[in-house]
């Protein structure tokens, strides 16, 4: 290690080397505390196999009917079961990096130790590094690994597309959250 | 001067880790349909109501109702709670008081709030050293202790249901104790039991057995009264009326579900008793008895940690001297102060009379036991339970109908595992009664017991017989005083008045402190 911020940047790479990753808008995951009141469907990316092309697409989990999903990125998407490679649903936020100020302060408390510390310390980021890394992946469903039947779950309808639908006046929570901010903003 | 900047840094990380690892939760999501809501028993919906306060109902036009405080009605017909309406767009479109029938509902959803197991783990094993140092640092009375844990399966999850011989803290003390496995649901005829020691201490086990007694009927339940002997009960007649100092506890006692009731020692004599009054209606004549969950509170640690802190260096000569008779004491003088909870029945002459009492030791894991009351009792029934202050807490009661069962197995365990593998000198050593297996802090073996055919006609108990011996800490040296430990033996009531203040100081949190104390391997 050269300097201090080089070993820094060692110690948070191995944190967040196994993580799980998703790319949800800002404050579109609920609090876990907050999800048995969510009105919406949780957020899920899809890698497709179309073509012989390898697409991204993610949104809201609408709703899965027989062999098809549907998702709502700006408008609603549908996206055939058998052409998924993979896809991950995400039920709340993990706030894993709150795991992973907790390892640090772990280890910022060994300085009590004593020699103790030459032990103590690395056993902090080791286990830091595994919490943090399993709670990230604790709100995660990952298909096919787990079964559809779990995704459905967390679809905005499980019960399956209601009658009368109109897929045009449907709203996003992304509209939602950005109306509710631009509320805020107004009030101040 | 390095203790004073330390201790307070020790203390705002741990403050910290704390608050934060108490905002790390999961969820687990579950889909009910509406008729599995409906043919809910009122217990299991109790159940899914604490794990799940919101209950939200997807309904078969689109619509989504987010309940809060719901119930399901007595004819099982339909929902009602508070909560808001949101129509297919997710607009809001209601709130308040809504009732649901079953034909218009698609989906009920339930989401049970549990702690981050992950974060759970990782505080215990990393923070392991820092946890029992720093609370046996600030109070070392509160140390997790007293004999080895058995868990089993609830059928979702492993559980503490049983500590063995809590009581017998030396070899001479060696005695059986038999504890109903309440909660436990064997699944096929195969049964596992985890035996733990999570305390600094050694145990010395001769023997774990289960003890298997047949049901005539099913819904009925096998009971052990306080002396070791078996019997089935009919359906359980649950108090009209609970109450104490407090006013009613009729809540906390109507289901075995760990919602205990339980009072404050007394501020200045920890001796001092209270009553706990129950009516009971409806009792047709027959041969009743009470049937009692509880366990004690963390004053019969306390006092005996103090004790062995008085002791100081030289608790294993007193022990020492006591085990070979040379100091004469009739059991746990402070103890016996105060006393078993007491059984009382107000017979016709409005006379309270003592039918049993109950005096197993152990803060744990509740056990559950049968007090015959006999014959007299018919109509409205009023009993009361006698205790000292602040010593026991009470999650059951109900009067049962009963009779005496006499053909009960004994089992050993067929296989004993260690570490993944099979034991084999650890299950010669557990079912051969000469020999007895000693086990050290953080040990855990898996027993396995073959059951009886048809087990679910069965009850089980655990029959552990052993004695532990309590590892002297550092901190509790320090407290040495011969004069302190004379009073204890000589005159043990001015002992509790003088003990009053110290424990009280200390009673808010020695629970939270003892359950954070347990040791595991790292």
């Amino acid at each position: 290690m050269q300097s201090p911020k080089s070993f820094l940047f060692f110690v948070l790479s191995i944190f967040a080397a196994g993580c799980a990753s998703v790319n949800a808008p800002k404050n579109f995951l609920p609090e876990a505390e907050r999800l048995a009141e969510d009105k919406f469907g949780s957020w899920i990316e899809i890698s497709l196999q179309q073509a012989g092309k390898t697409i991204k697409t993610g949104g809201e989990l609408i709703a899965v009917e027989g062999d098809t999903l549907f998702i709502l990125c700006d408008s609603i998407e549908t996206v055939y079961l058998p052409e998924v490679v993979s896809a991950r649903l995400v039920k709340y936020n993990s706030h894993a990096g709150g795991a992973l100020f907790m390892s640090c302060l772990g280890g910022l408390s060994t300085i009590s130790h004593g020699w103790f510390l030459v032990f103590t310390f690395p056993a902090w980021m080791l286990a830091g590094n595994i919490s943090t890394a399993v709670r990230s992946f604790e709100p995660v469903i990952d298909y096919p690994k787990d079964g559809i039947s779990e995704l459905i779950e967390f679809a905005r309808f499980p019960q399956g597309l209601p009658p009368h639908f109109d897929r045009k006046n449907i709203q996003s929570k992304n509209r939602e959250l950005k109306m509710i901010a631009e509320k805020r903003i107004k009030k101040r | 001067m390095y203790k004073i900047v330390v201790f307070p840094v020790l203390l705002f990380i741990s403050v910290l880790l704390s608050a934060g690892c108490s905002q790390m939760h999961d969820v687990k999501r579950q889909s009910h349909s509406p008729d599995s809501v409906f043919a809910m028993k009122m217990q299991e919906e109790y159940l899914l109501k604490q794990n799940s306060p919101y209950l939200k109902a997807h309904m078969k036009n689109g619509n989504l109702y987010v309940l809060n405080d719901w119930k399901i009605d007595d004819m099982r017909q339909s929902v009602s709670g508070n909560g808001k309406l949101y129509n297919i767009y997710r607009d809001s479109i209601g709130a308040g008081n809504f009732t649901l029938r079953g034909d218009s509902v698609a989906i009920f959803e339930s989401n049970s709030i549990k702690n981050s197991g992950t974060v759970t783990a990782f505080t215990i094993y990393t923070g392991i050293s820092a946890a029992v140092t720093f609370y046996c640092l600030i109070n070392p009375k509160a140390c997790f202790g007293s004999c080895p844990t058995f868990y089993t399966n609830d059928g979702d999850s492993l559980r503490l249901q049983a500590e063995g011989f809590s009581s017998s803290i030396a070899p001479s003390m060696e005695a059986t104790d038999i504890d109903a496995l309440y909660h436990s649901k064997p699944l096929c005829d195969e049964y596992s039991v985890e035996m733990r020691n999570e305390a600094l201490e050694t145990h010395v086990i001769r023997s774990v057995k289960l003890t298997a007694v047949e049901k005539t009927k099913k819904g009925n339940r096998i009971y052990c009264s306080t002396d070791n002997r078996f019997w089935e009960s009919g359906s359980a007649i649950l108090p009209d009326r609970a109450g104490g100092a407090e006013g009613s506890c009729l809540d906390k006692l109507r289901l075995a579900d760990g919602h205990e009731r339980f009072s404050s020692a007394d501020s200045n004599f920890l001796g001092e008793k209270e009553f706990l009054e129950l009516d009971f209606r409806n009792i047709q004549p027959g041969n009743y008895g009470i049937v009692i969950g509880c366990r004690q509170t963390l004053l019969s640690t306390y006092l005996f940690y103090q004790t062995i802190s008085y002791m100081g260096k030289d608790a294993a000569h007193y022990i020492a001297e006591i085990e070979r008779n040379r100091i004469k004491v009739q059991g746990n003088v402070l103890l016996n102060m105060l006393g078993r909870l007491e059984v009382q029945v107000l017979d016709p002459s409005g006379k309270w009379v003592n039918t049993g009492s109950i005096d197993e030791y152990g803060p744990l894991a509740a056990d559950f036991h049968l007090i015959p009351i006999g014959t007299d009792i018919s109509g409205s029934t009023r009993i009361r339970l006698k205790m000292t202050k602040g010593y026991w807490r009470v999650d059951y009661a109900a009067v049962v109908p009963i009779t005496e069962v006499k053909n009960v197995s004994r089992i050993a365990p067929f296989e004993v595992i260690k570490d993944g593998k099979p034991d084999e000198a650890a299950k010669e050593l557990l079912t051969d009664s000469v020999k007895a297996l000693v086990t050290l802090p953080g040990d855990t073996y898996r027993l396995n017991f073959r059951l009886p055919s048809h087990i679910k006609n069965y009850e089980l108990f655990l029959e552990s017989r052993g004695y532990y011996l309590e590892w002297i800490r550092d901190e509790w040296i320090k407290e040495e005083s011969p004069q302190k430990l004379a009073e204890i033996f000589l005159n043990p009531e001015a002992a509790l008045r003088r003990m009053a203040p110290e424990f009280k100081a200390v009673e808010p949190y020695m629970e939270r402190s003892f359950w954070r104390s347990k040791y595991a391997k790292p």
